[in-house]
C-alpha cells in the first residue's frame, strides 16, 4: 500500500474516531440529557487549543511567528488530559451563565451566542491563540516517544485514537445504563416531574454538561495533535451542527446509533462529496456538505427521528417466580445435591 | 397492593398533630389574586379533600406546597418546619410528593423505569456509581425493581411493564404516576385531579387504588372536581372559593352549608 493511500486511510480513522467521542459528547449533553448545546464546538475548539498550547512550549520557541498564552512543552498524557480539564471547566462556566433559570428554547439561544463570542475573541485578541491563523506546528507529543518511520507513529497514533474511542464507548456505556443515566434521561423527558420526585434538574443538566464538555475537549486534543494545526474557521458555531445531525442521523440516546451517525455524516459526507465529479463549480462543491448536512437533519426530524439506531428501551431481567421452570430445575438439582 | 406505608411510621388519627398546617398563605398573578390568606391543616393519615370550583385556587394552593408556585407571604409548615418557598426537589425531598393535572410520565421511558424513578434520591444515583461499587447498586435496584413489579401487578399494569409509559392510555398513565408517587413512601401526597381526563373503565381503579392508600396510613391531600369520589374518600373536606377558605368539616356539613352551596354546590 502506498505511503499516500496509508495516510488517508489514518487519516480517516483518526477523523472517525474522533467524530464518534464528540457524537457521543454531544449526546450525553442533548441526546440522553435534552440539553440543546448550540455552544458545543467551542469546547471541542478549547481542548484542541489547550493540547496545543501544552505541547508546542513558550511562543518565542518557533521564532515568534506564532502568539499564544502561556506555552509548555509537556510529556504525553499531560496535554490531552489537560485539554479534558479545560474543556469540563470551561462547560462549568458556560453552565453556570446559561443552564439555570432559564427555559430550554432560551439556554440555546444563549449558547449559540456564546459561541460566536468565543470566536469573536479568539480571532480579534491575537495574542490569545494567534487570531485568524490560529495555531500551527502543533507537535505530537505522544508519536515523538516512539523511535519508528513516520508511517509507524501514524498509526500508533490511530491506534491510540481507537483506544481512546473504546475507553470513551465504555465510559458512557456505564454511564447511560446506570441509575444516573437514568435520571439524566428523566430530566430530558420531564424535568418538572423529576423534580417533583426530588432530583435537582439544574444539577444534573450540568453534570451531563460538564461529562461532555471533557469529552469534546479529548476530542480536540487528538485532533489538533494528528493534524497539527488549529484555527477559527474551523470551528465556527455551524460546525456544532454536524454534531447535531449526527446524533439525529445515528438515533438520540443510542450509542451504536450515534457512533454511526458520527461516522457517515461527520466524515462519510465530506469524503463523498470529495469523489464528486471535478465538473461541478468547485464553490458548490464546497458547499455541498453543508446543503447535504442540513437536508439530511430535516429529513431524518420529518421521516424518523428517531434515528437509523433508535434508544435502546431498556428491559430488565424478569423475576424467577416459584412455579418457574427454571427455579423448579434448580430447585431439583439442590435437593438432589443435598442427598448426595 | 406493595407496602406502601409511609417511612415516618408516625401514629395517625383525629387527635395526633397535623402533618401540615398552611398560614395565611397568598399568591397574586398580576393584579388577580389567586390564593389571598389561605389558612389549613392536613391531619396526619388523613384522607383531606381540596374542592371548589373553577378559579378557586386549589392548584395553586397545592403548587405552592409542592414548591412549584412561590407564595407571596404566609407559612407552610411540615411537622413544624417551614417549607415555603423551597424549591420542588427539597419539598420532595423532605417527603412531599406531588402528582400533576395532566398525567406527568417520563414518555420514552418503560413503565416500570417510571416507577423506579419514585424511588427518593440515592447513591446509586451518583456519577461515580456508574463506575464505583456497581455490585452494591445492582442489589439495591434489585429490590427496588420487587417493589415496583409488585406495585404495577397491584394496579393490573404488570404487561405494560416494558410499554413505554408514552405509549399507554389517559388512565393508564395516571396510574402509573399514582404508583410511582407510592414508590417514594411519600409522608404527605399531593394528588391534583387524579380523575381528570381517565376512561370510566379506569376511574375505578384509580378509587380503590387511593381508598387503599388510606388504609396504609398514608396522609393524602385530594384535589377533585367529582363530588361523589370527594364523598365517598375524604374526611375533612376543605371548600376553597376566590382564593379563601370558606369552609372545612364532612361533606354532609358542607352541603347543608348556604355559603357553599351558593358558591359551588348550587345544582
Amino acid at each position: 500500500m502506498s505511503a499516500a493511500t496509508q495516510l488517508y486511510l489514518a487519516t480517516v480513522s483518526v477523523y472517525i474516531c474522533v467524530n464518534v467521542i464528540a457524537s457521543w459528547a454531544l449526546d450525553i449533553q442533548f441526546g440522553v440529557t435534552g440539553v440543546l448545546n448550540f455552544s458545543f464546538i467551542i469546547f471541542q475548539a478549547a481542548g484542541a487549543y489547550t493540547a496545543a498550547i501544552l505541547s508546542l512550549g513558550p511562543s518565542s520557541s518557533s521564532g515568534g511567528f506564532q502568539q499564544y498564552v502561556g506555552g509548555w512543552r509537556l510529556p504525553f498524557p499531560v496535554p490531552i488530559i489537560g485539554a479534558m480539564v479545560v474543556g469540563a471547566v470551561l462547560a462549568g462556566v458556560v453552565g453556570l451563565v446559561s443552564l439555570r433559570r432559564l427555559r430550554s428554547d432560551y439556554q440555546a439561544m444563549v449558547m449559540l451566542v456564546v459561541s460566536v463570542i468565543a470566536t469573536i475573541i479568539a480571532e480579534s485578541q491575537t495574542g490569545l491563540v494567534n487570531g485568524v491563523a490560529g495555531i500551527s506546528l502543533v507537535a505530537n507529543p505522544m508519536v515523538s516517544l516512539i523511535h519508528a518511520t513516520r508511517q509507524t507513529q501514524i498509526w500508533i497514533f490511530v491506534l491510540f485514537c481507537v483506544f481512546c474511542m473504546a475507553v470513551v464507548g465504555v465510559v458512557m456505556y456505564a454511564t447511560v445504563y446506570s441509575p444516573f443515566g437514568r435520571v439524566l434521561r428523566a430530566v430530558r423527558e420531564n424535568d418538572r416531574a423529576i423534580e417533583a420526585l426530588g432530583r435537582n434538574a439544574n444539577r444534573h443538566r450540568m453534570q451531563a454538561f460538564v461529562i461532555g464538555g471533557a469529552l469534546a475537549g479529548l476530542s480536540g486534543a487528538l485532533l489538533v495533535e494528528f493534524i497539527g494545526a488549529w484555527a477559527p474557521n474551523g470551528w465556527f458555531y455551524p460546525e456544532t451542527f454536524v454534531f447535531f445531525t449526527a446524533v439525529i442521523v445515528g438515533g438520540r440516546g443510542s450509542l451504536t446509533g450515534v457512533a454511526v451517525g458520527a461516522a457517515l455524516v461527520g466524515v462519510g459526507v465530506q469524503q463523498a462529496v470529495e469523489y464528486l465529479p471535478i465538473t461541478l463549480n468547485p464553490s458548490v462543491i464546497a458547499s455541498l456538505e453543508w446543503i447535504i448536512t442540513g437536508i439530511l437533519t430535516l429529513v431524518f426530524l420529518w421521516t424518523r427521528p428517531q434515528g437509523l439506531l433508535p434508544e435502546r428501551r431498556r428491559r430488565f431481567p424478569a423475576p424467577l417466580r416459584p412455579d418457574a421452570p427454571e427455579l423448579a430445575e434448580r430447585s431439583a438439582a439442590t435437593k438432589g445435591d443435598e442427598r448426595g | 397492593m406493595a407496602d406502601a406505608s409511609p417511612e415516618t411510621g408516625a401514629e395517625t388519627g383525629a387527635g395526633a398533630a397535623p402533618l401540615l398546617v398552611v398560614e395565611d398563605i397568598a399568591k397574586s398573578y398580576g393584579g388577580v389574586r389567586a390564593v389571598d390568606g389561605v389558612s389549613l391543616s392536613v391531619p396526619r393519615g388523613s384522607l383531606t379533600g381540596l374542592i371548589g370550583p373553577n378559579g378557586a385556587g386549589k392548584s395553586s394552593v397545592l403548587g405552592m406546597i409542592a414548591g412549584a408556585i412561590r407564595p407571596d407571604r404566609g407559612r407552610i409548615l411540615l411537622e413544624g418546619e417551614d417549607i415555603a418557598g423551597l424549591r420542588p426537589y427539597e419539598v420532595a425531598r423532605r417527603g412531599v410528593i406531588r402528582t400533576f393535572q395532566a398525567a406527568s410520565v417520563f414518555p420514552q421511558m418503560t413503565a416500570l423505569e417510571n416507577l423506579l424513578l419514585g424511588v427518593p434520591p440515592w447513591d446509586g444515583e451518583r456519577f461515580v456509581s456508574s463506575f464505583v461499587g456497581r455490585r452494591a447498586w445492582h442489589r439495591r435496584e434489585a429490590a427496588q425493581l420487587e417493589q415496583a413489579r409488585s406495585i404495577l401487578e397491584s394496579l393490573q399494569l404488570s404487561r405494560h411493564a416494558d410499554s413505554y409509559a408514552g405509549e399507554l392510555s389517559g388512565g393508564q398513565k395516571r396510574l402509573v404516576e399514582i404508583g410511582r408517587a407510592i414508590m417514594a413512601r411519600p409522608r404527605l401526597l399531593l394528588l391534583d385531579e387524579p380523575m381528570a381526563g381517565v376512561a370510566r373503565t379506569l376511574a375505578a381503579p384509580i378509587e380503590d387504588l387511593i381508598a387503599k392508600l388510606r388504609t396504609t396510613g398514608m396522609t393524602v391531600v385530594l384535589i377533585e372536581h367529582e363530588l361523589g369520589l370527594v364523598e365517598r374518600l375524604c374526611s375533612p373536606v376543605i371548600v376553597l372559593a376566590q382564593g379563601k377558605v370558606l369552609m372545612q368539616g364532612a361533606m354532609d356539613e358542607l352541603r347543608a352549608d348556604p355559603d357553599v352551596r351558593r358558591a359551588y354546590l348550587v345544582g
